[in-house]
């Protein structure tokens, strides 16, 4: 009797431990012992990227923990009049480059010492409008800024929300107080109001703030972090989870970087508001800004509905010119030999990357960037 | 507490071990402590408000089996509802009430600043509310006894894992489970265990990452959605809150399962339901049941149940709504509504289901000839598309918006386009796809799987591996439940 009853509690225990004996070997397996790098690994392997730094000072930055050391390197310069280069990973990702790469920021900020302006380029991956505006309010108040290279990029507009990693410049107050001023600004801090409160330090803590539990579950945390590498590597695992959903729907569906992607009216509405509030904000302060459709390959079938990206183009124009900025349209500034190859998530023959460049693209962009600059700063020095 | 977060499952196993090793009365003290601390996790000074609210119906309800006189029990009844309704009235629809008072008065030329009120809403207080009145609604109906022993009635109203999201439980369920505590069994440990799982698995890995979707697809403009993506969006925020509130039952059942106590079923499958009727026999059907029983059966003068099963259509006789019937299905639907929330929106999503469930019953002689194989086909995807879009107003920002989404779903040149990110339509056809399989997989798991182990072990491993892997990487507090703000 005795018997048969251990043997039924076995037999209903057991899976359950068996099955977490399987779960964590197979956790620690797949985590590997070194963090994934997502940015590259969206990028591919055809892509590298590039964040160069000055005399061991960053000048192109993708999170706000480099700002202060960016900061430190302009008042090492000289403290120079910047010119703010927001954008997304076009920016920081030379493809098919060799391990010495140069992306366009490296370049330009080269030669705009020789006409005493300085460059701070602060670049992420699909990086939306908003995020744009939250950080050029951030930015603004920190160095002499006069000038903002404001790429608009047809992809990002389908992108919305800001992510964690720069919500928390919500929580400056003079940055609060800037964006209470406009209707977007008050929706983006409504929507991320848990990342502005100053102890908020930890988003996964989100259900439970400002309880009792916050402070237990804060110390259980670290820890399990301190004794089991497994848990510190949880974030990265999340990821890695997504990237395969991601993947799995891209064979599934047969995705790949020809598939047409088409406008997304919520999130293109929120965006052009973002954007016409970081004009009429730069505006306000007597700042030049020159908004830019970005290079584009065109020498084969872009992946966007035709229609949509004109009106796209015609919009992005006529907010720009409404809010006292300059635009130029780039799309066809990079010649197609000069675009590289996507790895196709069938195979290795690869498919069109038709948003990052190789290095004689960044070449060409940074050159058109320092013509419109040397005429912006001509201009300026003859109304001195 | 949350649920899915470490600290609960450390106080979990605490709990779990002190219930099984002490005896009778220690056992309930600790019990009794344990679901305070539960509570005051989240906020130790609205722990005497509960007190206050238990305490007395406790009193109450002994005064009212004590005396013989009709009137007086009445009258005890009443300062029971009195106190306890005074308590959900001024904490959770105080701020309401004063703002639709000034702007009704402002409407008819009086304009005065209203009063700034700033009240926090204390946590489950609509369920152990409703629980406290349930108990003594019960003695006074002769139902039950009244618990003597202060702590055990303690246990019962504050018992931590269905404290704050419910089942709402009714006193002769879990009184006596309580009180004699069953023998260990491993099957109630291993039941218990894989249902905390399970509840942890719809939480932290579907409600949660929904949720960012669901945001999203809300805050937009409405006038950029299209028909199809308010459609969308409807059966998004469907299966967010399905996930999100079943996970809190499969949790709160597992965790008392785990001390050998039984908790009735919460949810079964409610989205398969084929008309509106069975869709609240599937549906939070401890509330469902609880409505039923103190309101709906009462105001329609039909006789009422003690059990918190059965949901809220089961009693109903099947016949046309007579005037009387229909009031108290309107009234009682309005009040469900209020019961989610203090404000308008909530309302129409209540009348929204007294309309259906009328419609339903006005139907029901047309319906009754109808072949059974037509009634099975035309039955699930009606009843699906309208309790979806009965979420509109559930999740909408407010009565504007609500009006212009559904006004969308009505105009046929608002069909042409798509407007979300194309990711949502495919988790929300995936979703609805997942549920009728895990519904295939019960019905049919029994038969096929569960008398061969040579498949069913394998098979049971690789599921509980992919589920515990995944609830290890996701597990945080990220999120309250959504039914917290209720």
């Amino acid at each position: 009797m005795i018997d048969e009853s251990k043997s039924k509690a076995l037999q209903q225990i057991a899976p359950m431990i068996v099955a977490a004996i399987f779960a964590i070997a197979a956790l620690y397996a797949i985590a590997g012992n070194e963090k994934t790098d997502f940015d590259q690994f969206a990028l591919d392997e055809y892509t590298i990227s590039f964040f160069p730094e000055v005399d061991s000072y960053p000048i192109h930055v993708k999170s706000l923990d480099e700002i202060q050391e960016c900061l430190a390197g302009w008042a090492h310069r000289g403290r120079k009049p910047v010119v703010l280069w927001l954008g997304n990973s076009q920016l920081h990702a030379v493809n098919q480059a060799g391990p010495h790469g140069e992306p366009s920021s490296a370049k330009l900020h080269r030669r705009l010492q020789e006409i005493d302006l300085d460059l701070l380029t602060f670049s992420l991956p699909n990086a939306n409008l908003q995020e744009h505006y939250l950080l050029f309010e951030y930015l603004r108040g920190m160095m002499n800024i006069r000038t903002v290279l404001l790429p608009v990029v047809f992809d990002d507009m389908r992108e919305t929300g800001i992510r964690s990693e720069i919500s928390l410049a919500i929580r400056e107050p003079r940055v609060r107080k800037e964006l209470e001023t406009t209707a977007l600004g008050r929706q983006i801090i409504q929507m991320n109001a848990d990342a502005a409160k100053p102890d908020a330090d930890d988003p996964s803590l989100g259900g439970v703030r400002n309880t009792l539990q916050e402070v237990t579950e804060a110390a259980l945390n670290n820890w399990l972090d301190e004794h089991s590498t497994l848990w510190t590597m949880r974030k990265d695992l999340r990821g890695q989870f997504f990237t395969s959903l991601y993947k799995l729907r891209n064979l599934t569906l047969n995705i790949s970087s020809q598939s047409e992607r088409r406008l997304i009216p919520g999130r293109y509405s929120v965006n052009k508001e973002a954007m016409e509030a970081l004009l009429e904000s730069a505006s306000n302060h007597q700042m030049q800004v020159l908004t830019y459709v970005v290079p584009l390959r065109n020498d084969v079938k872009v992946p966007y509905d035709a229609k949509e990206y004109e009106k796209f183009k015609q919009e992005v124009s006529e907010i720009a010119v409404n809010n006292n900025a300059d635009f130029r349209d780039f799309e066809s500034l990079v010649p197609g030999e000069l675009w590289g190859q996507k790895a196709s998530i069938r195979g290795k023959e690869g498919g069109y990357d038709f948003m990052h460049f190789q290095e004689g693209g960044h070449e060409l962009l940074a050159r058109a960037m320092e013509q419109y600059l040397s005429g912006k700063q001509e201009k300026h020095k003859e109304n001195q | 507490m949350i649920f899915n977060s470490v600290t609960f499952l450390i106080f979990l196993a605490v709990a779990t071990v002190l219930y099984w090793v002490l005896p009778r009365k220690p056992r309930l003290w600790v019990i009794f402590l344990l679901s305070m601390l539960f509570y005051g996790f989240w906020r130790f000074e609205f722990v005497p408000l509960m007190l206050i609210s238990s305490t007395t119906d406790y009193l109450v309800a002994r005064s009212i089996s004590r005396t013989k006189d009709q009137r007086r029990k009445r009258l005890l009844l009443f300062v029971s509802l009195f106190v306890n309704l005074g308590l959900l009235f001024v904490f959770k629809y105080l701020m309401f009430f004063t703002e639709n008072l000034w702007a009704g008065l402002a409407l008819i030329g009086f304009e005065t600043t209203p009063p700034v009120l700033n009240i926090i809403l204390p946590l489950g207080i609509s369920f152990y509310t409703f629980q406290t009145i349930s108990y003594t609604v019960d003695v006074y109906r002769g139902f039950i006894e009244p618990e003597e022993d202060y702590v055990l009635y303690s246990c019962y109203v504050m018992y931590f894992p269905q404290l704050v999201a419910g089942p709402i439980l009714r006193a002769k369920e879990v009184i006596t489970q309580l009180d004699v505590r069953p023998d260990f069994c491993w099957e109630n440990l291993s039941t218990g265990l894989r249902r905390i799982l399970f509840g942890l698995f719809l939480k932290v890995v579907l409600a949660d990452n929904i949720a960012s979707i669901v945001d999203a697809g809300f805050s937009y403009p409405v006038d950029t959605l299209s028909a199809l993506d308010v459609w969308t969006l409807a059966f998004m925020f469907g299966f967010q809150i399905y996930f999100d509130f079943s996970a809190y039952s499969h949790i709160a059942i597992g965790s008392a399962r785990l001390m050998g106590i039984h908790f009735p079923e919460n949810f079964n499958f409610p989205y398969l339901a084929s008309s509106p009727r069975q869709f609240w026999r599937y549906w939070h059907i401890s509330l469902s049941s609880w409505i039923r029983d103190y309101l709906y059966l009462p105001l329609a003068g039909t006789p009422v149940h003690d059990r918190s099963t059965g949901g809220l259509s089961e009693a109903v006789p099947e016949r046309q709504s007579p005037p009387r019937e229909t009031r108290a299905l309107f009234l009682t639907w309005a009040i469900m509504g209020m019961w989610h929330g203090a404000a308008w929106t909530f309302v129409v999503w209540g009348l929204w289901h007294a309309v259906l469930i009328y419609a339903y019953r006005l139907l029901q002689p047309i319906r009754s000839r109808l072949p059974h194989i037509v009634k099975a086909i035309t039955g699930w995807p009606i009843t699906l598309l309208l309790v979806m879009l009965s979420w509109i107003p559930f999740r909408a920002r407010g009565l504007p918006e609500t009006v212009e989404m559904l006004s969308k779903t009505i105009d046929l040149s608002a069909y042409r386009t798509l407007g979300l990110r194309e990711n949502t339509y495919l988790v929300a056809a995936l979703m609805l796809v997942s549920i009728i399989l895990a519904y295939l997989v019960r019905e049919f798991y029994e038969k096929l799987v569960h008398s061969r182990p040579l498949i069913r072990l394998p098979l049971e491993v690789a599921v509980l591996t992919v589920a515990i892997g995944l609830v290890f990487i996701f597990l945080r507090p990220i999120q309250q439940f959504i039914y917290f703000q209720f």
